[in-house]
């Protein structure tokens, strides 16, 4: 990554006015953080932000000093938010997809950029520390940034983000496994990927991260046009990963592919459900604020 | 059923079944190549699909393969060869009806017997004739008879035969029957209608030689079976009577030939009136066994068993010969009964009679005087023995016509005896002429003249061996009645004498009785036969050998079935019996004399039929049943199949099946494409 790549800095801008827009959006009025701990031991201060609660403002220093701060816990401090971002090969298809570096909207990988940039954005905002983990990924690959908070950092997540080119496989259950080790207790570990990997790879992974409790949040990036195989002549087929070619013809395969397709999405919702996940269907023709709110607001997705 | 080719060369175009193989096996591929994300999905659809496809393409293989084979068989003509429609009936203008009025047609069904649904559809078919056809009739149950002499033009007569017929107890006797009417039709070809049910095992195979003759010349045999839905018999198939128990065991097998097991109530009926019942389970196509004991004392005779069956009543019953139950009676006319028993006359023959008292075994002597000579019967008494009678002439009538009917007679001499008083009266039954008493030794003799043994080969001393003849070399005579001369013949024979010559045992046929005169005393007076060891078995062999045509039970003893001619040998008799029915009605018989009488008559229903002399017990028993094949009245063979296999040309229907396996090729050909249209999809 060059960080003077003016595609990329556009890219940054790009990612960063989306991620501004849509967070501020979402919680315009809202004044309880999604993230509520324990009282436990006095921490530290920090500025208020909206959505902290306002129990917890420190009434002593806005009458001192006229500034919003609210008191923080033991258990608030250090809880290290992970984004996993899936960039692998499968990621580069998928509607107005393009080789190279896709674009931002529009795109299977852009919308899944763009999200987890928005992800970041929004912990950001939240003052959590924020890491990132990018699975598979082309030149660029399987980066991990340690979470931290502050501006520079999320302008680095950011940089890594913008730069990124699909490309290899996700190895989402290797992924999992190498941030799981850096969560505590209750963080945030968001997953944004199309799970096209069979689940025997990957739940064990998520069964791990359950066992610590971790707040485990499952993006799974859709692209309606591949799902529901709107091509209309017999095609050959292939995955960018590699693999062998397939040969089907889309117009009398759909009925039995909506099958196929509804029991992958029922296999990964389970396995996220199950390991105590939230799960949300991000369909790339959806506006991220609809995938985001429930997020924000602690829901869990109840279908596609 | 059968298929034949026309064109036989055609199927060399089965070759073409390589089409469809490398149809099978090409494939177009698209030109279109693309990048997509969701391959791991394509793959599970993939195979899910290659599962689905690996039973549809051998399926579609098979169709091809099968549409090719289907198009070679159409070019090469296939014909289908099946058992066809019978020929017309009438189209040669000569036809016989032949109508089965046999005992198994009176099976009911619908409220009426077989027999009457055939003979509708007789009546139908004569009725349906054009005029010109000459039409004869033949019923088959019994004996085949040919009902008209000739063919007729005249239906009326047929129909008013057919309208008389009734069902009967014979048996189906179709060969007969397609004998007659091959007669009627007089070598000419023409059509016969077998109206029957053809039940019975034998019924179609026995046939066959006379239907392969009438195919030879020209002649159609067209059945109109008539059967009913669900045949079902319940019979007695066989009775006997043996050892057991009491009076004996009457053994009776009892057949169900319906398809459900039945409980029937069978009932046996004995000579003398008397009825035994029991129920009898019978399993379905099955029989079963039940045995009846018979009460210590029954009069010989024709018993029955009966079982109560709603279906076909007309076998229910089966008739059979039960012997005499019960102790043997003789009697014994004491001529000289003396002042003590010891001192009687026949002291020592009541003995020699009964060893061991009178039993309900074995023989009961009944000692008289000769004024109770009255009292004998021929159906009771088997044997009489007259002892030193003074005067036997008051009952010499009695006497003659006890023996003629098949009584034994035993005349031995005594002081009593003179010759003027037995010469006259019992001159149709004496063997020889009484002469006078004489002495061979003095009286008071310790021995007398040594009786010379017996013949082993003379039946009356059949039961003795070689070596037990001996106990005859010590009886010894010392006073005996002489005889006037007299010739040997068939009818008088001397089995037994002294030495020197003198008769001892004389015996003389009467009627169907034997008279045998003894010359001595049967007491010890005049000898010493009474104490020998050969006495008392020597008395014992006497009755057993009378009685062998004693009435009781005995006489000759025939069976047979109705319908039949029965023939009964009488052996020599003079006079000529009249046959009686179960009803006691005269039968119409025949006699022939050839080699003695022979009595044939033919029976018209099941039962004890006896052939009576006027004032004696039958001389002869015939137990009538009906054929126990025409019980079963299951069917064993189709006449239809028989018939279309000797005569395959006028009976096979030949089917074209040109058009069916196009139209099978036409469905193949759209089944191959749906199914390769949804393959290309896929």
């Amino acid at each position: 990554m060059t960080v003077w790549d003016p595609e990329a800095l556009g890219r940054i801008q790009h990612l960063h006015l989306v991620a501004s827009r849509v967070v501020d959006g979402l919680l315009h009025g809202n004044h309880r953080s999604t993230r509520v701990g324990p009282n436990v031991e006095f921490a530290d201060y920090k500025e208020y932000s909206p959505g902290d609660p306002i129990r917890d403002l420190d009434w002593r220093v806005l009458g001192r000093a006229d500034r919003y701060v609210v008191r923080r816990y033991e258990a608030e401090t250090d809880l290290a938010c992970y984004l996993i971002f899936d960039a692998s090969g499968d990621l580069s298809t998928g509607r107005r997809s393009s080789y190279g570096r896709p674009p931002l909207e529009g795109s299977k990988f852009g919308y899944a950029l763009t999200l987890t940039a928005t992800l970041a954005y929004f912990l950001h905002r939240q003052q959590e520390p924020v890491g990132l983990m990018v699975m598979g990924g082309d030149g660029l690959r399987n980066v991990l940034v340690p979470a931290r908070t502050g501006r520079t950092h999320l302008a680095q997540i950011f940089g890594v983000l913008a730069s990124l080119v699909p490309g290899g496989r996700a190895e989402l259950g290797k992924a999992i496994a190498t941030v799981a080790p850096r969560v505590r207790r209750r963080s945030l570990v968001a997953v944004v990927s199309d799970f096209m990997e069979e689940p025997e790879g990957w739940t064990s992974a998520l069964s791990a991260l359950a066992k610590r409790r971790t707040d485990l949040v499952a993006f799974h990036v859709l692209d309606r046009q591949e799902l529901t195989l709107d091509f209309e002549q017999p095609t050959i087929f292939y995955s960018p990963e590699g693999g062998e070619d397939l040969v089907v013809d889309p117009v009398t395969a759909a009925p039995d592919f909506a099958g196929v397709v509804s029991e992958f999405l029922t296999e990964v919702r389970g396995a996220v459900v199950s390991n105590r996940g939230r799960y949300y269907a991000s369909w790339t023709d959806r506006p991220l604020e609809s995938v985001m709110r429930p997020m924000i607001h602690g829901a869990v997705d109840k279908g596609l | 059923m059968s298929l034949a080719l026309l064109a036989p060369f055609a199927l060399a175009l089965a070759a073409l079944v390589a089409g469809p193989l490398i149809a099978h096996l090409s494939r177009q591929k698209p030109n279109t190549r693309m990048a997509y994300g969701a391959m791991m999905l394509l793959e599970r659809l993939v195979k899910r699909l290659r599962r689905r496809r690996r039973l549809r393409e051998p399926l579609l293989f098979l169709l091809r393969a099968l549409l090719v084979l289907v198009l070679v068989l159409v070019a090469a003509g296939p014909q289908l060869l099946l058992p066809g429609e019978p020929p017309p009936v009438g189209g040669s203008g000569r036809l016989v009806l032949i109508v089965d009025d046999s005992m198994s047609m009176g099976l009911s069904e619908d409220g009426s017997p077989l027999l009457f649904h055939a003979r509708d559809k007789a009546l139908s078919l004569v009725r349906s004739m054009s005029p010109g056809v000459r039409i004869g009739l033949v019923t088959i149950g019994g004996e085949a008879e040919a009902v008209t002499q000739s063919l007729t033009d005249q239906p009326g007569r047929v129909i008013a035969a057919l309208e008389a017929l009734e069902p009967g107890y014979g048996a189906t006797d179709l060969a007969g029957g397609l004998k007659a009417a091959r007669q009627l039709l007089a070598g000419e070809p023409g059509e016969i209608v077998v109206f029957s049910d053809e039940a019975g095992p034998r019924t179609i195979s026995d046939a066959i030689p006379e239907l392969e003759l009438l195919v030879e010349k020209g002649v159609s045999v067209i059945p109109r079976t008539t059967r009913a839905d669900e045949p079902a018999n319940v019979a007695v198939a066989a009775a006997e009577y043996g050892d057991g128990l009491e009076g004996g065991t009457i053994t009776v097998r009892v057949v169900n030939y319906g398809p459900a097991a039945v409980e029937v109530l069978a009932t046996v009926g004995l000579p003398d009136d008397s009825e035994i019942t029991a129920f009898v389970e019978v399993p379905a196509k099955g029989d079963a066994t039940e045995r009846f004991t018979v009460p210590p004392e029954v009069p010989g005779g024709v018993a029955w068993v009966k079982v109560e069956d709603p279906d076909l009543p007309w076998d229910d019953a089966r008739y059979f010969h039960l012997p005499r139950v019960g102790a043997d009676r003789v009697m014994v006319v004491d001529g000289d009964p003396g002042p003590t028993p010891v001192r009687s006359e026949v002291y020592f023959l009541e003995r020699a009679l009964a060893p061991w008292g009178g039993t309900r075994q074995g023989l009961l002597p009944e000692v008289t005087a000769p004024g109770g000579v009255t009292a004998l019967d021929p159906e009771v008494h088997k044997v009489l023995f007259l002892a030193n009678v003074s005067d036997p002439g008051p009952m010499a009538g009695l006497l003659t016509e006890f023996v003629r009917a098949g009584g034994g007679l035993v005349i031995s001499m005594g002081s009593n005896v003179t010759p003027e008083r037995y010469n006259g009266p019992l001159r149709d039954l004496l063997p020889a002429t009484l002469r006078k008493a004489r002495n061979l030794v003095a009286l008071d003799a310790d021995s007398g003249v040594p009786l010379k043994l017996p013949a082993v080969d003379e039946p009356l001393f059949s039961t003795f061996s070689r070596s037990g003849r001996s106990a005859f070399s010590r009886i010894r005579a010392r006073r005996v009645m002489t005889l006037d001369p007299y010739e040997e013949s068939d009818e008088v024979r001397t089995l037994l004498e002294y030495e020197g010559g003198v008769p001892a045992l004389v015996e003389r046929r009467v009627g169907r009785g034997r008279v045998l005169l003894l010359t001595n005393t049967i007491d010890a007076d005049w000898g010493n036969l009474p104490l020998q060891a050969a006495f008392m078995p020597l008395i014992q062999r006497v009755v057993t050998w009378l009685g062998g045509a004693a009435p009781g039970g005995g006489g000759d003893r025939a069976e047979g079935f109705v319908g039949e001619m029965i023939t009964v040998e009488l052996g020599e008799q003079d006079e000529e019996p009249v046959v009686l029915g179960p009803d006691g009605q005269e039968v119409v018989a025949e006699m022939e004399r050839a080699e003695g009488l022979r009595v044939k008559f033919r029976p018209l229903v099941p039962g004890g039929y006896t052939l009576t002399l006027e004032g004696a017990p039958p001389v002869a028993r015939v137990a009538v049943n009906v054929d126990p094949n025409e019980s079963d009245v299951r069917p064993y063979d189709d006449l239809r199949r028989v018939e279309a296999e000797l005569d395959p040309e006028t009976w096979l229907q030949k089917i074209d099946l040109g058009r069916q396996l196009l139209a099978a090729a036409v469905v193949l050909l759209l089944l191959q494409a749906l199914l390769s249209a949804r393959r290309r999809e896929e």
